[in-house]
């Protein structure tokens, strides 16, 4: 028999993971909740030896016919199944090897970068045995929100940005992955930074580091800046002065001079020639102090804007928000808010954060469960919860556009919403559940995106038992038991498909059920909301 | 070889007593859907549409001598079409854009120019986020989208799919609004949740959770859509002639939701990638005005005179373009531009607002000032065409002031 309602476990294990299995509810029983949180925090830095051995193995279809225009481009017919090799690459050669197939190459090869990394973020968020690591990244990704649509440079060092800026730092310094992602290529692209000049220093960045990164668009007080506005927020004088502080702050991208050399690498440089001296006040402090520190000024306006008080503030909430919902509980937001100042130079400063949320105070075992999952969300979390395997594919490149829920593919820097009403549509709902349901099979095109043995599984006197068959999985999926109307109803479609497929090979068998059971029970509230 | 399908398989003998649903929970035709109501099109020309190039006063010297080599001219090559005057300046329309000729001479179509947003923001994020809020610079925050804050304080029921959007682009005039629905490829969607799928998923969303109540929506949203297809032509896409471009399918989709007859109120319709013209503004500008004229003028057609004489179609854009030309046929990020107001109970055949001129004296920073908010011509459709009574709650800050554009 199902259990009639829910356990302190799966709901707290539910809110920081991509979704609890049997497996990590019997692990935190065994461990406690404490030491399962802290061995999720010491994660060792990369991939875990069985992910990293399942990334080797993946091979990614890739199919396009001879081109030839002499004496321009010419290439040869591509029909072959490749590893991810882009994962693995320095910076330095993914943006070498960019810069040479493009734009002398198939448009497959050009998009190629950009699909090894979707489907490396939904097969670490799947697989991963560091699953905290997978939600925070998930996170801060959508933090500092980054659209592959910009250009082609923003969207090949995207796997740079994901592999070596976010994932090192997720647990780390703030104010450490502040530098990072400011000097990173695909944000240096993505903001307008990389081509600003001294004569008129593009604001775009300066202006989105404050408003969106840290003090956040609730301390935004307008144009001009007095004796009161340091201290509670930020104003366009701020943003024109950390504009110029950023000038010079570019990419060796072929286009100018610095130093003495015009390269294309795709590493950050500081280009003196671009860089306007006449910053003054910025959030209260003098830049001019700086003047001749070459970038002393940009790590200056970094300090000043980790360290405000309205930074904490919206940093802290939103990541509550991310956890438990559109209202988080106000004692875990203050835990929150005074760790994150109190650690603010500690190299593990996000570490403090994440046990003052979570092990400082009984909230996160305690329901009810309101925070709507996006769709990816409910993918992997359903992959997860029926033992199924992510395969490399363009599959994750392109699915959910519709819903907004690929990686990288929100339009504008703010990204998406963390709100339960902006998922609840009809578009989301009826994508989702479509989704959801093309799982059975698995199939995009001719190739395959996610496998799966429900029937392997099925305990053996519940493959012939619809209600068995129902408990079961209700059980894998939700955790205990649905109301009985509900489990009546997936009692009654279990066994008509079960008789009508009664003829159909096993496999058949399994991907129908898959389908049109298992894919439903994924629409209840109860697997909706986390 | 028998495959196995969907299909096949309800035809094995599932009727629609396949699953029983929760009691009380089958889905009814909800009261809405078949009012004739009202619509309110909203469509977004993102990027910066250039309204001097939009609607031209081509006559006016200090607009060939800022646009010596793009501007409209009033004859001969690249001459636009006549509109008639605003405080004593003639306008042109720009020449790709002759079936808005067609719709401004039927007086269907009305016009404002030097209309805008009041904020010195040149950013495109932030000045589109304005208008989705309905702000200006330095305002209150508004905590809806304008559209989302008309719908819900109107007076009278709310219907189950009050509004619909292309809910990709991120467009946030409508979120808030319960029972947004997706304007995009609607008419395809009853094929993707068959009847017995859909009790089943009802049967499990019988709870008041919110991502339940919105599960029931969308059910009965499909079963309203496939059972008002029943009563409409197979080919729904019998009238207008329609070009292969986003806006013209976006348009099409639009069409087709409203031949549904749904109960939509209001929709936003994002014309993206096309406006922003920094460069080679000669072809960009034409295609996307020619996109638009062809989109607009076959939407009307499409939907034919019963659905016409409810929707009214406001185009506008987040901010002009620079007065000067700059050195790549193009024009930079500026200021006022122009409004298109089309469809029912507009007063067309006119161009509204007030005419700031384009001496360097009059100018903004060089760009084309704004004389009207925006928000006066969005209050005044709201108000004489929504049925809004309380614009000084849709638009806090502004004096509701109409300029009879609508009536």
């Amino acid at each position: 028999m199902l259990p009639l309602q829910t356990t302190p476990e799966r709901i707290a294990l539910n809110r920081i993971t991509f979704g609890a299995r049997d497996f990590d509810i019997a692990n935190v029983k065994r461990m406690g909740w404490s030491a399962w949180v802290r061995e999720q925090l010491d994660a060792p830095r990369g991939d875990d030896p069985a992910l990293a051995a399942y990334l080797a193995a993946q091979r990614m279809h890739i199919e396009y016919p001879a081109y030839e225009n002499k004496p321009y481009y010419s290439w040869p017919a591509v029909n072959e199944d490749r590893p991810l090799n882009y994962l693995t690459m320095s910076s330095a050669q993914i943006w070498a090897k960019t810069l040479q197939i493009s734009p002398a190459a198939d448009y497959r090869e050009m998009a190629r970068a950009y699909n090894e990394l979707c489907s490396g973020v939904v097969i670490r968020a799947t697989h991963s045995r560091y699953q905290l690591r997978e939600f925070m990244a998930d996170f801060w990704l959508n933090h500092f929100s980054i659209s592959s649509a910009k250009d082609e440079q923003t969207k090949n060092a995207l796997i740079v940005f994901d592999r070596d800026v976010i994932r090192p730092n997720v647990f780390g310094n703030f104010r450490l992955m502040l530098e990072v992602v400011t000097t990173s290529a695909s944000m240096l692209k993505y903001l307008d930074n990389a081509d600003s000049e001294a004569n008129q220093p593009n604001e775009n960045y300066a202006r989105e580091l404050m408003e969106l990164h840290t003090l956040g668009r609730g301390a935004y007080l307008g144009k001009v800046s007095n004796a009161d506005t340091a201290a509670k927020g930020f104003t366009d004088e701020d943003i024109i002065q950390a504009s110029r502080a950023f000038s010079g702050w570019t990419l060796q991208q072929g286009t100018h001079f610095i130093n003495g050399k015009n390269e294309n690498t795709g590493v950050f440089a500081y280009n003196p020639n671009q860089h306007n001296y006449n910053a003054g006040f910025c959030l209260g402090f003098d830049l001019s102090f700086f003047k001749y520190a070459e970038v002393a000024q940009g790590l200056k306006v970094l300090d000043l804007v980790a360290t405000h008080p309205a930074t904490a503030q919206f940093v802290c909430t939103k990541l509550c928000r991310r956890i438990f919902g559109d209202a988080p509980p106000p004692a875990v937001i203050a835990r929150a808010v005074a760790a994150f100042s109190a650690k603010a130079d500690q190299p593990d400063q996000m570490k403090h954060v994440l046990n003052a949320i979570l092990l400082d105070g009984p909230e996160i075992s305690q329901g009810p469960a309101v925070k709507v999952r996006r769709p990816l969300e409910r993918i992997v979390a359903l992959a997860r919860a029926t033992d199924a395997k992510i395969l490399a594919n363009e599959y994750w490149a392109t699915a959910l556009r519709n819903v907004s829920d690929v990686p990288f593919s929100w339009p504008t820097p703010d990204g998406r919403p963390d709100t339960n009403e902006f998922w609840l549509n009809t578009a989301t709902n009826l994508e989702t559940w479509n989704q959801m349901q093309y799982l059975g099979a698995g199939l995009y095109g001719t190739t395959v995106y996610f496998t799966h043995d429900i029937l392997a599984q099925t305990p053996p006197e519940a493959i012939k038992s619809p209600s068995l068959f129902v408990e079961y999985w209700v059980g894998s999926i939700i955790g205990y038991a649905l109301s009985s109307e509900a489990m009546y109803a997936l009692t009654k479609t279990t066994e008509y498909y079960m008789s009508a497929l009664a003829s159909y090979p096993a496999k058949t068998i399994g991907e129908r059920l898959y389908s049109e059971v298992i894919a439903v029970i994924a629409t209840a509230p109860e697997f909706v909301n986390r | 070889m028998m495959t196995l399908s969907r299909r096949n398989l309800i035809a094995l003998g599932a009727g629609s007593a396949l699953v029983p649903c929760a009691p009380g929970l089958r889905v009814a035709m909800g009261a809405t859907p078949g009012t004739k109501n009202n619509v309110l099109v909203f469509l977004y020309l993102r990027g910066g549409m250039d309204g001097l190039q939009m609607v031209a006063p081509a006559d006016d010297g200090n607009y060939r001598d800022n646009r010596p080599t793009i501007a409209v001219r009033t004859d001969g090559l690249n001459a636009g079409y006549p509109v008639g005057a605003l405080d004593g300046t003639p306008f042109f329309l720009h020449p790709q854009a002759g079936r808005l000729k067609l719709l401004f001479d039927q007086k269907s179509l009305a016009i404002v120019h030097a209309v805008g947003v009041p904020t010195d923001s040149r950013s495109h994020f932030e000045a589109q986020a304005l208008v989705d809020k309905g702000m200006a610079s330095n305002e209150p925050e508004m905590g809806l989208g304008w559209l989302a804050r008309h719908i819900t304080i109107r007076p009278g029921p709310l219907g189950d799919f009050a509004a619909t959007t292309d809910v990709s682009t991120g467009s946030s005039a409508l979120v808030g609004v319960p029972g947004l629905i997706p304007t995009t490829g609607l008419e395809y969607l009853p094929n993707t949740l068959l009847p017995e799928r859909a009790a089943l998923i009802t049967a499990l969303n019988a709870s008041s959770a919110a991502s339940a109540v919105s599960a029931r929506t969308t059910v009965k949203l499909l079963d309203t859509i496939r059972e008002k297809s029943k009563a409409l032509p197979p080919d729904l896409n019998g009238n207008g002639s329609y070009s292969y471009n986003a806006l013209s399918q976006n348009m099409k989709s639009l069409a087709h939701v409203l031949k549904f007859d749904l109960g939509v109120e209001a929709a936003i319709v994002d014309n993206t990638g096309v406006w922003d013209t920094h460069e080679n503004i000669l072809q960009y500008f034409s295609n996307a005005a020619r996109e638009l004229s062809t989109a607009l003028y076959a939407f009307t057609q499409d939907v034919g005179p019963e659905v016409m004489s409810r929707v009214t179609i406001v185009a506008m854009t987040e901010f002009g373009r620079r007065v000067e030309e700059n050195s790549n046929g193009g024009t930079d990020h500026g200021a006022a531009s122009t409004m298109l107001v089309l469809g029912a109970g507009v007063n067309g055949g006119k161009i509204y607002g007030q005419w700031p001129g384009l001496a360097a004296k009059n100018l903004n920073g060089g760009d084309l000032a704004v004389t009207t908010d925006y928000r006066q011509v969005l209050a005044e459709v709201l108000a004489k065409r929504m049925g809004q009574p309380a614009i000084d709650q849709i638009f806090p800050t502004i004096k509701y002031a109409p300029l009879g554009v609508a009536r």
